[in-house]
C-alpha cells in the first residue's frame, strides 16, 4: 500500500489551526502555523497588544542526572545552568531551563533534537554519569504568550507574581497554570515581553482557549510563525 | 421636573450625553456620568425600595451604598446599589421587595402591623397550631428574602465573570487624599504599589466637596510636588494626575477590596472581575462613614445624610429639594448647609446639638447668609408619610415644647465612623476612643497599618502626612530604605497635628439615643428600631455578640456601616456600660456583597484530548468523559463494533494508557519491588503483565511492563491510575535510593489498539517487521515503522483476538490512525470504542482495576494469585500478601451468566441468600457473541464454587444467575495467541 513515506509531525492544536485556516510551512519535519491572518496584522497585535503562537514543534529534551548541568556545560560550553535560570545558547538556538539541581528542559530548533539528543548521551557517556535523556517533543505543547499584555494575560491564569522584579527575563517556574501543570519561562524576543509555556500536549486545546479567552479583552489572537521571525531578525545584533 | 444646578467643578455629568432607561417600566432619562439613583431623583422618583420587614418607603440616604435603600434589580440582576452603578443606556432596573411597585406596596400593611413583628417575632409567632406550619412556611419564604432570580433557562444571559491575581510590594487601600499619599510616598521610593479605590475616580472625600485646604506649612510633604493648592479640588487633581502618571504605581478603580485574608491576601472585586491579591505591605485608608441620627421617622423619603446631599449637588447637579431643615452635631452640618445655599436650597433653620457653636470661618459664613441658626437642639421627628413634610424638633436636654418646621429635605450630620473594617479583618486590635468618639486601631498586626481618617485622624493636612508616613514605612519594610533618616521628623510633625486636632468636634456631644417613640431605627437593613433593641436585651442578649445574633442589626447588605456605631452606643446605653466595655461585633469578609460569579470566575475545567479526538468527532462517535480525558463511547452501534472485533477486524484509540519510562542501572531491582511478580531476567523485547499492591496488599493498578533495552523500561498503567502510580513509582524510588529515573509519557505517545482475525492481515500492508506468529508471539514487544512512523507494537490481548498495541510519538496519532483505516477498508476496520471494549473484554474475563475492584480486594479474591510471586525476596505488600495467602479469601471475583439472558444486572446490584447479603455486580452486558447476559461480581466464597447458584435482586423480585468458568470466551486463549 502506498503512504507518505515522511508524513509530518502535527502539533496537538493542528485542528484548531485548521479550522482557522493557517497557511502551513513544513520546519524540521513539523507542519507549523506560519500566518492566519496577514503577517503584518499579526506583528502589530504582538507589538501593541498580546498574540498566541503555538511552538510545539520544538525540540524538547529532559535532561535528568546528579550531573545534568556539567553535561550541558560541556555539551554546549557554557557555564553551568542554575535552579529556575534560563540560558540562550545563541549560538545554537537552544535555550536551557534549569528546573531542579538534578533536572533540565533543554529547547532546540524543530528537528533538532535527535541530534542533540546523541550529543548529550556521548558525553553522559564520557563522564560516566548516571543521566537519562528523554525526549519530549511530541509530549508537550509549547506555547508563546507575547506582547505587552502578556503580563496581565498570564495573570488570569496563573498565581506566580509576572512582575519583572520577582520574575525576571530569563527565569524558568514550575506551577500550575489554569489547572494544569506547566513549565513556565520568561523569554523575552528583545524589547517584546514574552512567556513561554510548556505542558501535557493532552492539554493543548484547553490552554489555548483559556488563554485566549483569558486575552479577549486585549483583542489576543493566535499569531503564525511569520510574525515572531519579523520580531526575531529585528532584535538581530 | 428639571432639579439640574449650576454647573460646578465637581460635576460628573454630561448633559449634552442622555441616556434613556426605564425604571418598572417607565421611561426615564438619565446623562452619562449620572448613576442611576442620581438619573431616577432628578427624574422625580423619591421612593426607591421598601425596608425589609415592615415595607417602610425608603428614599436615597447617602448616595454611596452604605445604605439598603437604593437597592434595585438592573437588568435582571438583584440587589444592587442604584448609587453606585454608572447609567448606562436602555438599562431595565425594577424596584425590589414591592408588590405591585416601590410607590404603591401592598405589603406595606406590615407596618401598621409592627406590633405583631418586635424583635425575634418568628422565635415566639407561627409555632401554634403545628399543622398550620406549611402555610406558614409558604408566606413566610414568598414574604421574606431581597430581590428575586428569574430560574427560567432561557432567559439566562450569560455573564462574562474571571480572576486575575495581583502581587505588590505595598499597596494602598483606598484612594482618597490619605491613600494617594501613602502610595505616591512608597512608590517614590521605589517601591511596587497597586492603588485600590472602589470609586471610579480617585479622591475620596474630596470629590464630594470643595473647600479651602487651609494647609500652613507645604514643605513638610516630600510625595507632593506642588505647593499652595488652596483648594480641595486643585489638591485632588493634583494628587490624581500624580498618581496616574507614576510608573510605579498601578491603579484598580471601580475595585472593592472586600476582604482581608490570611497572609495579607486580599480579594477585590473589580465589575466580573475578583482580583486576589497578595500585598507584602498593606495599608488601610479607607476613611470614615457619616453616621445617621437615631429619631422617629428616621428612614423617611427625604431624609439624607449631609455627605449624600452633597453627592447630590455637587457631583450629579442636582437640587435635592426647596426647603431644608439642616441638623448637625458638629462641623460637618455646617459645610451642607454652605453647598445647599449655593445650590438655592431655602435653609429654614440649621439645628446644632453643641451648646457652644464654635466660631469659625464656616459657622461665619452660614450666619453671614442669614440662616437661622438653634444650638442645643436636635430633631425628634421627621413628619411625613411618604415623604419628608416638616421636622419636628427639641432641646437636647428636653425642657421646651418641640418645635414643627415644614420642609422637604432633612439633612443629618451625625458625626462619623472609621472604615475599618479591614483592619478589624486583619487582626488589628480596634477600641473605641472618647476623644475622637470613634473606635480606632490600638495596635497593627504584621505588615499591616492604617491612615487617615480609617484610624481617627482629623484634618487634611494630617491624614496628608499620616498618609505619607504610611507609605514611607510600608517602603521601608519592603527593602526601600532611602527615605529613613527622614521618618522621625515626619512622625514627629504627625504627632503634632494629630495632637492639635484631639478635639471633640466631629463626635455627637451627648452619646444618648433616644429609646422612646415608634419608629426608631437604628438598623435600616433589618427594619431594627431602639425598640427592638431595648426589648431583646431585656430579654437577656446582654451580649453585643448574642444581641446582634438574635436582633439581626448590621447583618443585612451594608453589615453595619450606619448602624454598628449607633447600635453599640444604645447597648451601652441600655446596659449601663461604657461605649468601650459594651464591645463590637466581629467584622468578617465579605464586607460588601458580592456576586457569586464573581468568586466563581471562569470555569476552569481542564479537559485531556487525544491527537485523534478530531478524527472521532468527525466519525460522529458519542465521546465520554473518562477523568479528565474525552474518549469514544460508541461509533453508532456497540454492538456491531463487538462483532467487527470478533470477526474481521477493529480499531479502538487507547492513547489515554499511562505510560512510563523506568532507566537505569536499579531499573529492574525497583520493577522487582514495585510488582508482585518477576521481572528479573525479563529481556529486551519481552512483555510481561504487572500488578502492583498497596503495603495491605490491595490491588492498586495493572498493566504490562516492556523491556526497550538493558535497563530500561517502559510501563503501562490504567488510564486512571497514570498520574497516582507515576508519584507512587516516583515517591519509591526516591525512598529507596535507587539509581533509576522515572518519566511520565503518557501523552508522548499516540497509541491504537488493533484487534481480531484479519489484525495481521491488516497491519503488513503497513510495515515490514515479520508479524508471523512464530517470530513475533504473544506478549512479545518489537520495534520498527508501521506507516513510516518510528513505533512500538506489543502482542497484547485484552479484547480476546489477535492484536496489536501500536504506539507512536503523539504527533503522529492521527497519521497512523488515518493510514490503519485506509489500509483496513478492504477487512472492514471499525473504529470501536469503550462501550464494546468492555463487552470484548468482559467476554474474556479481562477486570478493570476501580471498576471489578475496590479498595478491599487483593489478588487472591480477585483470583489473580497467579500474578503473585511469593519467592521474591521483597515487594510491596509481600508480608500482607503472604499472610492473606495462607487463607480462603473472604469474598471472590466470579464470572456469572444468568438464566434469563434478556436481564442484564446493572453495576452494583446486590446477590441474595435467605434475605442476606452475599455479594454484588461489578460489570455486567449482553454478549452477543455468547447470545448470553455475563458478567462479574464478588461474592462471599461460600458461593463462589463453579455451578453455584446466585439469586439477584431486582426491584421486588429474584434473578437466577450461575457461576460459570473464566474466561467467557475462547476459555483456551488460542485465538489472543494465534
Amino acid at each position: 500500500m502506498q503512504f507518505d513515506p515522511k508524513p509530518k509531525r502535527v502539533s496537538p492544536l493542528h485542528g484548531q489551526h485548521q479550522t482557522l485556516n493557517v497557511r502551513f510551512d513544513l520546519r524540521g519535519g513539523w507542519l507549523t502555523p506560519e500566518v492566519y491572518t496577514t503577517s503584518a496584522e499579526e506583528t502589530a497585535l504582538l507589538r501593541k497588544s498580546v498574540g498566541l503562537i503555538d511552538i510545539s514543534a520544538w525540540g524538547k529534551l529532559l535532561l535528568k542526572g546528579a550531573n545534568s548541568s556539567e553535561v550541558i556545560a560541556t555539551c554546549f560550553g557554557e557555564a553551568p545552568t542554575k535552579t529556575g535560570e534560563a540560558r540562550e545558547i545563541k549560538s545554537n538556538h537552544i535555550l536551557v531551563a534549569g528546573l531542579t539541581p538534578d533536572e533540565f528542559l533543554i529547547l532546540t530548533p524543530s528537528g533538532a533534537e535527535k541530534q542533540w539528543a546523541t550529543s548529550l548521551e556521548a558525553e553522559i557517556a564520557m563522564q560516566n554519569t548516571f543521566a537519562s535523556v528523554i525526549d519530549l517533543t511530541s509530549g508537550l505543547v509549547g506555547l508563546s504568550i507575547s506582547g505587552p499584555k502578556c503580563t496581565t494575560v498570564m495573570s488570569k491564569l496563573c498565581a506566580i507574581p509576572f512582575n519583572s522584579k520577582a520574575f525576571p527575563n530569563l527565569c524558568v517556574v514550575q506551577s500550575s497554570f489554569a489547572k494544569v501543570r506547566g513549565t513556565i519561562i520568561h523569554h523575552d524576543r528583545g524589547s517584546l515581553p514574552a512567556f513561554e509555556l510548556f505542558a501535557d500536549c493532552s492539554y493543548g486545546e484547553y490552554l489555548w482557549e483559556a488563554i485566549l479567552d483569558a486575552g479577549r479583552e486585549f483583542g489576543m489572537q493566535p499569531v503564525g510563525w511569520e510574525a515572531i521571525g519579523t520580531i526575531n531578525e529585528e532584535n538581530e545584533p | 421636573m428639571n432639579n439640574q444646578s449650576t454647573r460646578n467643578k465637581l460635576l460628573c455629568v454630561d448633559f449634552d450625553k442622555p441616556l434613556p432607561f426605564t425604571f418598572d417600566g417607565k421611561l426615564f432619562t438619565g446623562y452619562q456620568g449620572d448613576s442611576i439613583a442620581s438619573a431616577l431623583y432628578r427624574g422625580g422618583v423619591r421612593i426607591f425600595s421598601r425596608s425589609f420587614k415592615y415595607h417602610r418607603p425608603r428614599g436615597l440616604m447617602t448616595l454611596d451604598g452604605t445604605t439598603p435603600n437604593d437597592l434595585v434589580t438592573v437588568d435582571g440582576i438583584s440587589n444592587l446599589h442604584a448609587s453606585t452603578i454608572p447609567l448606562k443606556a436602555n438599562m431595565q432596573v425594577r424596584g425590589q421587595n414591592a408588590w405591585p411597585s416601590v410607590g404603591f406596596d401592598l405589603m406595606g400593611i406590615f407596618d401598621s402591623l409592627s406590633a405583631l413583628l418586635p424583635v425575634g417575632f418568628y422565635y415566639k409567632t407561627f409555632i401554634r397550631p403545628r399543622a398550620l406550619w406549611p402555610l406558614y412556611e409558604k408566606v413566610l419564604r414568598n414574604a421574606a428574602g431581597l430581590g428575586s432570580i428569574d430560574p427560567d433557562p432561557d432567559h439566562f444571559e450569560e455573564s462574562y465573570f474571571e480572576k486575575a491575581y495581583a502581587h505588590a510590594e505595598v499597596t494602598v487601600v483606598g484612594g482618597g487624599p490619605s491613600g494617594m499619599s501613602a502610595a505616591l510616598a512608597a512608590a517614590d521610593l521605589g517601591a511596587q504599589v497597586t492603588l485600590i479605590e472602589k470609586e471610579p475616580s480617585l479622591g475620596g472625600h474630596l470629590r464630594i466637596s470643595e473647600f479651602e485646604t487651609q494647609i500652613a506649612d507645604w514643605e513638610i510633604f516630600p510625595n507632593i510636588e506642588f505647593t499652595n493648592l488652596n483648594s480641595s479640588l486643585e489638591l485632588v487633581e493634583h494628587l490624581s494626575n500624580a498618581v496616574h502618571a507614576h510608573l510605579g504605581i498601578k491603579l484598580l478603580t471601580s475595585a472593592t477590596a472586600f476582604g482581608w485574608y490570611e497572609g495579607n491576601y486580599i480579594g477585590v472585586s473589580q465589575g466580573n472581575r475578583l482580583v486576589k491579591l497578595r500585598a507584602d505591605q498593606l495599608i488601610i485608608a479607607t476613611g470614615q462613614i457619616e453616621q445617621p441620627l437615631v429619631f422617629q421617622n428616621n428612614d423617611l423619603p427625604g431624609v439624607f445624610l449631609g455627605s449624600g446631599l452633597q453627592r447630590l449637588m455637587n457631583q450629579y447637579g442636582i437640587k435635592p429639594g426647596q426647603r431644608a431643615v439642616v441638623i448637625t452635631t458638629n462641623d460637618q452640618g455646617w459645610y451642607i448647609a454652605r453647598d445647599l445655599l449655593k445650590h438655592d436650597v431655602e435653609i429654614v433653620m440649621l439645628v446644632d446639638a453643641r451648646l457652644e457653636i464654635p466660631e469659625n470661618e464656616i459657622t461665619a459664613q452660614v450666619r453671614g447668609a442669614g440662616v437661622p441658626v438653634k444650638a442645643g437642639m436636635t430633631i425628634k421627628k421627621a413628619l411625613g408619610r411618604k415623604s419628608v413634610r416638616g421636622a419636628m424638633l427639641a432641646q437636647t436636654d428636653g425642657n421646651a415644647q418641640p418645635l414643627e418646621l415644614n420642609c422637604d429635605l432633612i439633612s443629618v450630620s451625625g458625626g462619623f465612623s472609621a472604615n475599618n473594617a479591614l483592619l478589624y479583618q486583619s487582626g488589628c486590635k480596634i477600641a473605641y476612643d472618647p476623644a475622637n468618639d470613634d473606635f480606632v486601631p490600638q495596635n497593627y498586626p504584621q505588615k499591616v497599618v492604617g491612615a487617615g481618617h480609617t484610624v481617627g485622624t482629623r484634618g487634611l493636612e494630617a491624614i496628608l502626612l499620616e498618609g505619607c508616613v504610611a507609605g514611607v514605612e510600608a517602603a521601608s519594610r519592603t527593602g526601600y530604605h532611602k527615605a529613613q533618616e527622614t521618618l522621625p521628623k515626619l512622625k514627629e510633625q504627625l504627632e503634632a497635628l494629630k495632637s492639635a486636632r484631639r478635639s471633640n468636634d466631629h463626635a455627637h456631644p451627648l452619646g444618648q439615643i433616644p429609646t422612646d417613640g415608634d419608629k426608631t431605627f437604628v438598623c435600616f437593613c433589618e427594619d431594627v428600631t431602639t425598640k427592638d433593641v431595648h426589648a431583646a436585651v431585656a430579654e437577656g442578649f446582654d451580649d453585643i455578640q448574642t444581641l446582634k445574633r438574635y436582633s439581626t442589626v448590621s447583618m443585612g447588605p451594608t453589615q453595619g456601616k450606619i448602624c454598628a456605631k449607633n447600635t453599640i452606643k444604645l447597648f451601652a446605653q441600655l446596659t449601663d456600660r461604657g461605649i468601650a466595655e459594651a464591645g463590637t461585633t466581629t467584622s468578617r469578609p465579605p464586607f460588601t456583597p458580592v456576586k457569586l460569579g464573581v468568586l466563581g470566575g471562569r470555569l476552569l475545567d481542564p479537559i485531556r484530548l487525544t491527537p485523534m479526538h478530531h478524527i472521532h468527532a468527525k466519525l460522529g462517535a458519542t465521546m465520554m468523559n473518562a477523568g479528565q480525558w474525552k474518549r469514544p463511547e460508541h461509533y453508532g452501534n456497540p454492538e456491531a463494533e463487538v462483532r467487527a472485533v470478533r470477526q474481521r477486524v477493529g480499531i479502538i484509540d487507547v492513547s489515554t494508557l499511562g505510560k512510563i519510562d523506568v532507566r537505569g542501572q536499579d531499573a529492574i531491582e525497583f520493577l522487582e519491588r514495585i510488582y508482585t511478580g518477576k521481572f528479573a531476567g525479563l529481556k529486551p523485547g519481552r512483555l510481561r503483565y504487572g500488578l502492583m499492591c498497596t503495603d495491605e496488599g490491595i490491588i492498586l493498578d495493572d498493566g504490562v511492563v516492556g523491556c526497550l533495552a538493558e535497563n530500561n523500561f517502559f510501563l503501562t498503567t490504567t488510564t486512571g491510575g497514570a498520574g497516582s502510580v507515576y508519584e507512587w513509582l516516583t515517591w519509591w524510588a526516591t525512598a529507596w535510593g535507587l539509581e533509576v529515573h522515572i518519566t511520565e509519557q503518557t501523552a508522548s505517545y499516540a497509541a491504537v489498539n488493533l484487534a481480531g482475525p484479519q489484525a495481521r492481515d491488516l497491519l503488513s500492508k503497513l510495515t515490514d517487521i515479520d508479524l508471523s506468529n512464530e517470530a513475533f508471539s504473544y506478549m512479545y514487544m518489537r520495534l520498527g515503522q508501521v506507516a513510516g512512523i518510528p513505533a512500538r507494537l506489543l502482542r497484547i490481548g485484552f479484547v480476546g483476538e489477535t492484536g496489536y498495541e501500536i504506539h507512536v510519538p503523539a504527533d503522529y496519532g492521527a497519521h497512523l490512525w488515518e493510514t490503519l483505516m485506509e489500509a483496513g477498508t478492504e477487512f472492514g476496520n471499525t473504529p470501536f470504542g469503550l462501550e464494546a471494549q468492555r463487552v470484548l473484554r468482559l467476554e474474556k474475563g479481562h477486570i478493570i482495576i476501580g471498576q471489578d475492584t475496590d479498595a478491599l480486594s487483593d489478588p487472591y479474591g480477585a483470583r489473580m494469585g497467579w500474578a503473585v510471586n511469593l519467592d521474591k525476596p521483597y515487594f510491596i505488600g509481600k508480608p500482607s500478601l503472604a499472610r492473606r495467602n495462607q487463607k480462603t479469601p473472604g469474598e471472590q471475583l466470579v464470572g456469572f451468566e444468568m438464566s434469563d439472558s434478556t436481564i442484564v444486572p446493572g453495576e452494583g446490584e446486590q446477590f441474595v441468600q435467605a434475605g442476606q447479603l452475599v455479594g454484588r455486580v461489578t460489570s455486567a452486558r449482553y454478549s452477543s457473541t455468547l447470545g448470553q447476559s455475563i458478567g462479574l461480581g464478588w461474592v462471599k466464597s461460600e458461593f463462589a464454587a463453579i455451578g453455584s447458584k446466585l439469586n439477584l435482586r431486582r426491584n421486588d423480585h429474584l434473578e437466577q444467575a450461575t457461576v460459570v468458568n473464566l474466561p467467557f470466551y475462547d476459555p483456551e486463549g488460542k485465538l489472543v495467541r494465534s
